[in-house]
């Protein structure tokens, strides 16, 4: 099996003494959608920065389709595009003139970008745009820029580090697509978001990171089956006072007259609860999860040792 | 391959940077034009006659050379500091580090920033000077050596001191605190000669004196140290300023967060 990005045994010690990353080693494969989560501080955004060369390691190995990144580190950096937290282009410029600048640093003549500028404005809903500055666009344009612009090389492993932050969820959901699409057509996409129902909805394969270390490496599918139960919010049309007992395999919770938390074991039928309900005059006008099944995970095994 | 994608990367930093420079014309042209020509009227024409002739030259012929090497160094240092530390506050820095740029160019491309501002002073203040004296270059070839060399140093200096800022006052210490002084006390205005013996000893520690003393013989062909222990000291400068510029970029000091 090929892989896009091979990560063994990094460790990254600051001048402080902090010791960012204990030996964190992880693949990822050739065209997958990967999710790397972890809570603030647990090393996400310095494995980023190690893998972009943003950061120096202090030790251990990676390699970016099949190329060591200490023996050809030029050649490494050509096959990534990265998609950085913050905005960090000049406000002043243009935005074709962002993305042929970018272009530039990777050694492409401004009429060999041409093509490209054009094509990833266009499919980011930047086209119109293309010749105001940077400064009058808005938060959601500013996000699309920065993914134009990390794809202007066209790069075979994109990082994106938070790329929804702060984005309504309309240009949420178009940037979903777009990523999508990307993905489909080969690009290797490794995301990190704090939104966890922006990884389950994409990703196939994830990594959670804590206290620099990796806590849990699978595939999305087989992390979700590992739950154990789920919760959902009832909301009811009568006025209860006290809930009739809980059946095996639920557990019932009153949060107020109208509305009822209910945790539903994995191998349980809502079909029981449903029946449950209406033998006790109790109907459910709509349910909702109370937090997807990814965020339960994720605060399970980020918070087991704390 | 690398090195015609290193030169197109080159070329991207210094083009931007030019546009920069000559859209921000009135704070990085004008202001030295303006400060030499007031230099002229002040120490050339008003006092110059009082001073007298400074190694048998008239006082406003004297002080062309000191003032356009002084312009050179100020304008080299103050490019380069500046979009290095621009670069790093709003983390554009970060595209360049993520591509494929080597370390070296990068740092070339910063130091060109500098030279390049610096050469377009020096036009500038020279066609000043020969509104105001006689401006007569003996070895021009020379003197553009040197010019380039100085400003080179001074961009290195510039990339050193906008890395190691954390803020805009960082970036003001030393122009202010280091480089004007020197710059002044290492003849700009006068020859060593006229200093006491102990003070001549004094001010070969002062790097800018070999700068002023090289610069000066290319107009003049004489020069108040030895042209090649100059020549060398300065290169010298160079090579130990860029070495420790590339360590730095390559291990991200002053860049990382």
């Amino acid at each position: 099996m090929s892989y896009a990005l091979e990560i063994n045994n990094l460790v990254k010690t600051y001048s402080s003494g902090t010791k960012a990353l204990k030996g964190i080693s992880l693949k990822v494969r050739e065209g997958d959608f990967f999710a790397l989560l972890g809570p603030n501080g647990a090393g996400k955004s310095t494995t980023i920065g190690i893998v972009s060369s943003l950061l120096s390691k202090t030790s251990g190995d990676i390699k970016v389709y099949g190329t060591d990144f200490n023996a050809n580190l030029q050649e490494v950096k050509s096959m990534i595009g990265l998609v950085p937290q913050e905005f960090n282009f000049n406000i002043f410029e243009p935005v074709q003139d962002i993305l042929y600048t970018q272009a530039g640093y990777y050694g492409i003549l401004p009429k060999q970008a041409k093509g490209n500028v054009e094509k990833y404005l266009k499919a980011l809903g930047l086209w119109d745009k293309r010749k105001a500055k940077a400064v009058t666009l808005s938060g959601g344009m500013k996000r699309r820029l920065m993914i134009a612009r990390a794809l202007i090389h066209d790069p075979k492993l994109l990082i994106l580090d938070e790329p929804t932050a702060g984005v309504d969820i309309e240009l949420r959901r178009s940037l979903w697509d777009f990523l999508l699409d990307l993905n489909a057509q080969g690009t290797t996409i490794i995301l990190t978001t704090h939104y966890l129902e922006e990884a389950e909805s994409l990703c196939r394969n994830i990594a959670i990171i804590d206290e620099g270390e990796i806590v849990r490496n699978t595939s999305m599918r087989i992390l979700l089956s590992e739950s154990d139960a789920e919760k959902f919010i009832l909301d009811i049309n009568d006025d209860v006072e006290v809930l009739p007992e809980s059946l095996p395999g639920f557990k019932l919770e009153l949060i107020d007259s109208h509305t009822v938390e209910v945790c539903v074991g994995k191998e349980t039928k809502l079909n029981e609860l449903f029946a449950h309900l209406s033998e006790h005059n109790i109907t459910v006008n709509s349910m909702r999860n109370k937090s997807n099944r990814l965020e339960e995970l994720f605060i399970n095994l980020t918070t087991r040792d704390k | 391959m690398y090195l015609q994608k290193g030169l197109v990367a080159f070329w991207t930093v210094s083009k931007n940077e030019m546009h920069r420079t000559m859209r921000l014309g009135v704070q990085t042209i004008l202001p030295p034009a303006i400060t030499t020509l007031l230099y002229f009227l002040i120490f050339g024409h008003l006092m110059g006659s009082r001073i007298g002739p400074m190694n048998n030259l008239p006082y406003i012929e004297f002080i062309v050379p000191g003032l356009i090497m002084m312009n050179i160094l100020t304008g080299a240092f103050s490019a380069s500091v500046s979009v290095v530390y621009m670069q790093k506050w709003t983390r554009v820095i970060d595209e360049m580090l993520v591509s494929p740029m080597s370390s070296a160019t990068i740092l070339l491309s910063f130091v060109w920033v500098g030279v390049m501002r610096a050469i377009v002073i020096a036009i500038v203040v020279t066609l000043v000077a020969t509104l105001c004296a006689r401006v007569h270059v003996a070895h021009i070839f020379y003197s553009i050596f040197v010019g380039v060399l100085a400003a080179s140093i001074f961009s290195l200096l510039g990339v050193i001191n906008g890395l190691l800022a954390k803020t805009f006052d960082h970036i003001s210490i030393m122009p202010t605190f280091v480089i004007t002084p020197l710059s002044y006390l290492g003849g700009v205005f006068y020859s060593l000669d006229i200093l006491p013996k102990l003070w001549q000893h004094v001010a070969l520690f002062n790097p800018i004196v070999y700068i002023m003393s090289t610069f000066r013989y290319g107009f003049f062909s004489w020069t108040d140290t030895n042209l090649w222990v100059s020549t060398l000291i300065m290169l010298g400068f160079f090579v130990g300023l860029f070495m420790i510029c590339m360590v730095m970029i390559r291990k991200r000091v002053g860049i990382s967060v």
